[in-house]
């Protein structure tokens, strides 16, 4: 039935004028209303179909929803009206008349107000529900904004509806935006891919496969499969045409895939950079595993939080049993976006400090017995873990993302997130921070004296001590602002740290002992190697073939990827 | 070295095994429940489970104290014992679970029989773990491989210090995650629980029906109230079965099944069922407790059995149940036994020229290589040996607390074990005891009466220990002396030129 | 038919991150010779002990142990094995054990786990225990731990427990370092009575030492062998007069 009527409509659908101005397409309306052939009605609820007039929409949706109602003027002709939604006390609404969106006014000027059971709703029938449900789908086609309307196509397309044809080659005409042309023809193609007769619909096949079209994909098999219970209803040179179509999406596809995978691969690497560059920096100069770092990354990520707060509508959080307001400056749009930039910076600061912290308290009576400092920072880490529950709650924050970063762009059907991009080129920003500190500062070139033969370092006057710190406050001040970048592309909670700080471990067992390309090297393993094996093997053992391949790529080269010798006997 | 335990160590030794095995099991047994001496048996399930901990303790000093080697991933063998046994008595439920079916609860629940179908849902490694000597013998093989090939691979590569930590750490990490997939064929996040019994079980199983075909025959011919009414409780689809057996052994399954069925289900006893059938003194004595759950299940089978002394054979001997307080009384002082045993090995491993090594390789290990010594042989031979008494201590501890599951084997229990031993103080053996013990009974009492608080003051204890007690309680008499010796120094010097030094603790290690 | 040497050392070459320790090194030690090996530091000296001991592989080249027992394709404690024995420039001796018990681990016999686990101290060797403790002065410290010795004495004892292994070829990485001039002849008295017995690789710098113990002298120089022959002859060649002993004069004053 559903199927029959669009046939049955097509024959119906007048090539009158499609492009009605706004007060004509009202009048349109208004005559639809009044008429009572019914067919007829349907006829001219189609014409409306390119009116593009907001107050036609919201007639039209009344009219489905009975409630679009009939006025009876002081003539005695029929005016047809909205109701507001905004009632007074009795229930009573003000009205608007469907013509030219005026209010019903009595003869003094003043608005007359109605109660809906008043006054008689407009008649409908299936019939016309149907033609006007089409109609303002129709409608979303010509929206304004590119997006929607990208995507209304992309839906009715996929409806194979003969009826929605003329329309959208009609818009394909005017249409300027490149993605929404190419959802157009891809549409128009797609519903002629259903058209009766066999040479029409092999050229759409084959256009279907020239586009690459991933969106009819699924049409395709399905029709394929029907081809082939049943060549003879289909005609010769359908099945060619289809293996062939399928076959170049599918091959397209392939390609898009291994792009979103390598993608997906280099953001997660970006992550693990980020996170795991610290932890690399501090290890590689003092041979201690801060198992701390986690909730070091942590402390960024609530600073993001906080940060937020004060930029947005303020915050509470609980200080030793004590429950703490902060106002927020109330900040929207750009203004408040502004807060992840300050964020940024402020959760460098704030982890830096607690990293200052850790070492001058507790790390640096430590460096002789690196197995010791692990058990003590794991301490730290349960102090800190307790700490974030306690103030900030046990359960997950809210972060939202600011505006620049939300949302994605689509490269040939390849979805490129914009917070995923943030943080690749913020690795990226990270990765030259380090190196530019590690190379062209005084302070860079301490450090890796210290790295190289700490005894000679101090005998040639370098403060060993006040290197160890700054190291550690700027390698913290890393896992500070990873923690901030974590915010966006995970949850944020007390555990964050946890999560990820087994594939920071493992990134710096791999990349060897405080060599940036080496860190960078073993991450951007890692992280691909995970996203590649995910699909296959499912997260738990992508995760664990992981592991494993490190434990063996140990076996190969022991001291990881890249070495830095040391002369020591012990080293 | 003619003399592996000192006097004082030995008078310690049996005066701990006096308190330990036998006064309090005993003021558990015999001193009466109000009694102001008595120890209860939830206490003594605790103390026991700390008795294994303390196992766990010595495993982890076995490496770290004597040999150098900071294993982050002994809960790891810990658990893998623990699983061991507790598949084990997994089976040992048999039919008497919650869904009277012949495969554990949770395999039902997880749909096992769809995916092993040749097995009735047993995965087939399961399946030689309804003997408990394979259980008990993979309860020392199962850890063993897993130490023997992850250290193979950590020591030939020489895999050392921190970093050996780390990949231990990822070692019990990833397979932490391996257990918690359901597919993974060992309970999913659940893990393994509800045991009910230990070393035997009151199902009915092949062999203890006389004549299956004359016994089915006599049950539904229904003569006595008690063949009525077993004959009633016996499942329509075993009915079925029974009435299409074609041979005996069909038959017998099939009756079986039923009547495991009515002994996994309910009470059996009745008095007007059973008014002319002659209960032993020992059954009306059980009856008359009004024993339930497990306890409950072993009288349904001696019901029956007296009931039927004809056609059931009598079995002397049908389990112990896991919760019945002299089964607990049992394993707690097993536990205390294999303490004693570890402690006793543990004496005699670092007393041998193979304690020597050991504790060479700890201190200066390119030495030991420069002397000829395999050291990657050493480490593989400590951490197998490791891995093996805390999986012992893992497979006893499982049926005092009723329950193994991933969170057992994760990273921070394991680091929680290490932290015992810093407590106790390591390279020695009583260290690692008192650690375990001491912490387990404060973290109880904490998370008892101020849980909010517990991390912090476990956190600290990370902290302070590692900071201001390299050596432990074990340690703190000697670290006393030199902080009197020293301060008895800086008296003297101040005598002399009077500097101000502050006197305070300082922080070991400090260069 | 060639000479039997007891260490070949040809061609060989080693690189550690692009810088050449050792560059086309040939060597060739007598059995029962004492060979002291001078040069200036970085000369490679260390690593050349390093590749015989197997703590680093060579690049290229061959070093062969007696006739044909290829040293580059084993490890360190399968060298050891053979009969290489080698004392560090640091002495390194295990602090928490005793004196003896240091003795006791290097004593030549079996090092698998096994043996260690069961084998019961015989008294043949508790006198030979004996016997090295006497022969390096510590008879009477044989129950005091190690970590409490003077650092003479450890560096004697770490000797002393090369003795106990009784290799066929000693290495030994600067034996005076730090030892009293009394001590340092001693040490010269010893190592002159080993030789013949035991063939020994003296590395040194004290050249008062070298001149009391030296036979022949081998020089290295940037990773090569410079000049070999008395001590006389290459303190009179003007090679080693430019790059070592020269400068090594003007140091000192």
């Amino acid at each position: 039935m559903k199927r029959l009527l669009p046939f049955l409509l097509l024959f119906l659908l007048p090539f009158a004028s499609v492009a009605a101005t706004a007060m004509e397409s009202r009048k349109v309306l208004v005559q639809a209303i009044a008429e009572e052939d019914a067919a007829k009605q349907v006829d001219l609820v189609k014409q409306l179909a390119s009116s593009g007039d907001p107050l036609v929409a919201r007639g039209l949706a009344a009219w489905r929803g009975n409630e679009l109602y009939l006025l009876t003027g002081a003539d005695g002709s029929k005016v047809p009206v909205l109701l507001d939604a905004k009632a007074d006390a009795d229930g009573k609404m003000k009205a608007v008349r469907l013509i030219d969106g005026a209010t019903v006014a009595d003869a003094a000027g003043a608005p007359r107000v109605f109660r809906a059971d008043e006054l008689t709703a407009v008649d409908n029938n299936s019939r016309i529900r149907r033609a006007i449900k089409t109609t303002l789908d129709l409608f979303a086609i010509t929206d304004p904004v590119p997006k929607l309307r990208r995507a209304a196509v992309v839906k009715l397309g996929q409806e194979q509806n003969a009826e929605y044809l003329p329309h959208f080659i009609e818009s394909l005409k005017t249409e300027a935006v490149p993605d929404v042309v190419k959802a157009l023809r891809e549409a128009i193609a797609l519903t002629r891919v259903s058209d009766p007769d066999p040479t029409v619909r092999n050229a759409a096949i084959r256009e279907l496969g020239t586009m690459r079209s991933v969106n009819s994909i699924d049409v395709l098999r399905e029709l394929e499969k029907k081809a082939k219970a049943d060549p003879a209803k289909f005609g010769d040179g359908i099945s060619a045409a289809l293996r062939s179509a399928i076959q170049d999406i599918e091959s397209y596809q392939q390609w898009g895939n291994l792009v979103g995978t390598a993608f997906r691969g280099v953001s997660l690497s970006a992550v693990l950079l980020v996170a795991a560059l610290g932890l690399a920096i501090t290890f590689g100069l003092m041979g201690v595993i801060n198992m701390a770092h986690g909730e070091v990354m942590a402390v960024g990520a609530y600073t993001t939080f906080f940060v937020q707060g004060v930029f947005g509508n303020g915050l509470l959080f609980s200080l030793v049993g004590r429950t703490v307001t902060v106002k927020g400056m109330g900040l929207t749009g750009g203004g408040f976006d502004a807060y992840f930039i300050v964020a940024l910076a402020a959760s460098f600061v704030t982890a830096g400090l607690v990293g200052l912290t850790l070492e001058r308290g507790i790390i640096r009576f430590l460096y002789k017995r690196p197995l010791e400092s692990l058990l003590a920072t794991w301490g730290v880490s349960l102090i800190l873990q307790q700490i974030f529950r306690h103030t900030f709650g046990s359960a997950n924050v809210q972060v939202d993302a600011p505006g620049f970063l939300q949302g994605s762009f689509v490269v040939s059907d390849v979805l490129f997130a914009y917070n995923r991009i943030f943080i690749i080129a913020f690795a990226g920003f990270v990765v030259f921070l380090t190196w530019a500190l590690l190379t062209k500062t005084s302070l860079g070139l301490q450090i890796r004296a210290v790295m190289q033969n700490r005894t000679m370092a101090s005998c040639v006057g370098v403060r060993t001590d006040r290197v160890n710190m700054m190291t550690f406050a700027f390698g913290s001040g890393l896992a500070g602002m990873a923690g901030a970048c974590m915010t966006q592309i995970a949850n944020v909670g007390p555990s964050l740290g946890q999560n990820y700080i087994i594939d920071c471990f493992m990134v710096v067992v791999l990349g060897g002992v405080g060599n940036l390309v080496g860190t960078i090297s073993a991450s951007g393993g890692v992280g691909v190697a995970n996203q590649v094996l995910e699909p296959w093997l499912g997260a738990v053992l992508g995760k664990i073939t992981v592991l494993t391949a490190i434990i063996l790529f140990l076996q190969w080269r022991p001291n990881g990827l890249f070495v830095t010798r040391s002369r020591s006997l012990d080293g | 070295m003619t003399r592996i335990l000192s006097r004082s160590e030995t008078v310690l030794l049996l005066l701990a095994s006096a308190v330990g095995l036998v006064l309090l099991p005993c003021l558990n047994a015999f001193v009466p429940a109000g009694g102001a001496l008595h120890v209860s048996t939830f206490s003594l399930s605790l103390y026991g489970k700390y008795l294994t901990y303390a196992v766990l303790a010595l495993g982890v000093n076995l490496l770290w104290g004597y040999t150098g080697l900071l294993s982050l991933g002994q809960c790891l063998f810990f658990s893998l014992g623990g699983y061991c046994l507790g598949m084990y008595m997994m089976m040992n439920i048999s039919r008497l679970g919650q869904y009277h079916e012949a495969i554990p609860d949770f395999m039902v629940f997880l749909e096992f029989p769809a995916r092993f179908p040749a097995t009735g849902g047993l995965p087939p490694h399961w399946i030689p773990f309804k003997h408990l000597w394979f259980a008990a013998l993979m309860v020392l093989v199962v850890p063993a491989v897993v130490a023997y090939v992850f250290g193979f691979l950590a020591f030939r590569s020489r895999v050392k210090g921190v970093y050996f930590s780390i990949l231990s750490q990822a070692l019990t990490y990833a397979a932490c995650l391996m257990f918690f997939r359901n597919d993974f064929t060992f309970g999913g996040n659940n893990g393994l629980t509800d045991f009910k019994f230990l070393l035997g079980t009151p199902a009915l199983d092949a062999g203890d029906i006389r004549d299956p075909v004359a016994f089915a025959a006599r049950l539904k011919a229904g003569k006595g109230e008690l063949d009525k009414y077993l004959w009633s409780q016996i499942p329509a689809a075993e009915q079925a079965r029974l009435a299409a057996a074609a041979d005996g052994r069909a038959a017998e399954a099939a009756l079986l099944d039923g009547l495991n069925r009515v002994i996994a289900t309910g009470p059996v006893h009745d008095v007007a069922r059973f008014k002319g059938v002659a209960l032993s003194d020992a059954t009306v004595r059980t009856i008359a407790q009004a024993p339930k759950d497990a306890a409950m299940l072993k009288l349904n089978r001696r019901l029956l059995e007296e009931a039927f002394p004809d056609d059931l054979r009598k079995r002397s001997f049908t389990g112990f149940v896991v919760n019945d307080p002299a089964t607990k009384r049992a394993l707690y002082i097993a536990s205390g036994i294999l303490l004693l045993l570890t402690y006793l090995f543990c004496r005699w491993l670092t007393s041998t020229k193979f304690g020597l090594v050991q504790r060479a390789v700890r201190d200066s290990e390119n030495r030991v290589l420069f002397s000829g010594y395999a050291t990657p042989d050493f480490k593989l031979f400590v951490f197998v040996v490791a891995a093996i008494l805390s999986s012992l201590g893992g497979a006893l501890f499982v049926p005092q607390v009723g329950i193994i599951n991933p969170s057992e084997m994760g990273a921070d229990k394991s680091i929680e074990a290490v932290i015992w031993v810093a407590v106790g103080g390591r390279g020695n053996l009583l260290g690692p005891v008192l650690g375990a013990i001491g912490i387990n009974s404060l973290k109880s009492y904490a998370t008892h009466s101020f849980a909010e608080q517990w991390p912090y003051i476990l956190g600290g204890l990370f902290i302070f220990v590692t900071l201001f007690m390299p050596k432990g309680i074990v340690g703190l008499p000697g670290q006393m002396k030199e902080l009197r010796a020293k301060l008895a120094r800086r008296r003297a010097g101040k005598s002399a030129d009077a500097p101000a030094a502050a006197t305070k603790l300082e922080p070991a290690g400090k260069e | 038919m060639t000479k039997e040497f007891i260490l070949t050392v040809e061609g060989v070459t080693k690189t550690f991150d692009g810088f050449r320790a050792i560059s086309d090194l040939n060597f060739y030690m007598d059995v029962g010779e004492l060979r002291v090996i001078i040069g200036p530091n970085g000369a490679g000296k260390t690593s050349f002990l390093d590749l015989i001991t197997g703590r680093t592989k060579p690049d290229i080249g061959k070093i062969e142990f007696g006739k044909d027992t290829d040293l580059t394709r084993l490890n360190e404690y399968q060298i050891n094995r053979l009969g290489i024995g080698r004392k560090f420039q640091t002495p390194s001796v295990y602090v928490d054990h005793t004196v003896r018990e240091n003795v006791l681990l290097s004593l030549q016999g079996s090092r698998s786990v096994w043996s260690t686990l069961f084998s019961r101290v015989t008294p043949e060797q508790d006198d030979r225990i004996q016997e090295v403790l006497e022969t390096i002065g510590l008879a009477d410290k044989a129950s005091s731990k190690a970590g409490l010795l003077a650092h003479g004495q450890k560096q004697w004892l770490e000797i002393g427990m090369l003795l106990a292994q009784n290799p066929k070829l000693l290495l030994v990485d600067e034996p005076a370092a730090g030892m009293t001039d009394e001590e340092t002849a001693k040490t010269g008295e010893l190592l002159i009575r080993l030789a013949g017995k035991h063939s020994i690789v003296v590395i040194e710098h004290d050249m008062v030492f070298v001149r009391q113990i030296a036979r022949k002298v081998t020089v290295l120089h940037q990773g090569h062998v410079l000049c070999e022959g008395s001590v006389d002859e290459v303190q009179n060649d003007e090679r080693v007069i430019e790059v070592y002993l020269g400068r090594k004069k003007k140091e000192k004053t």
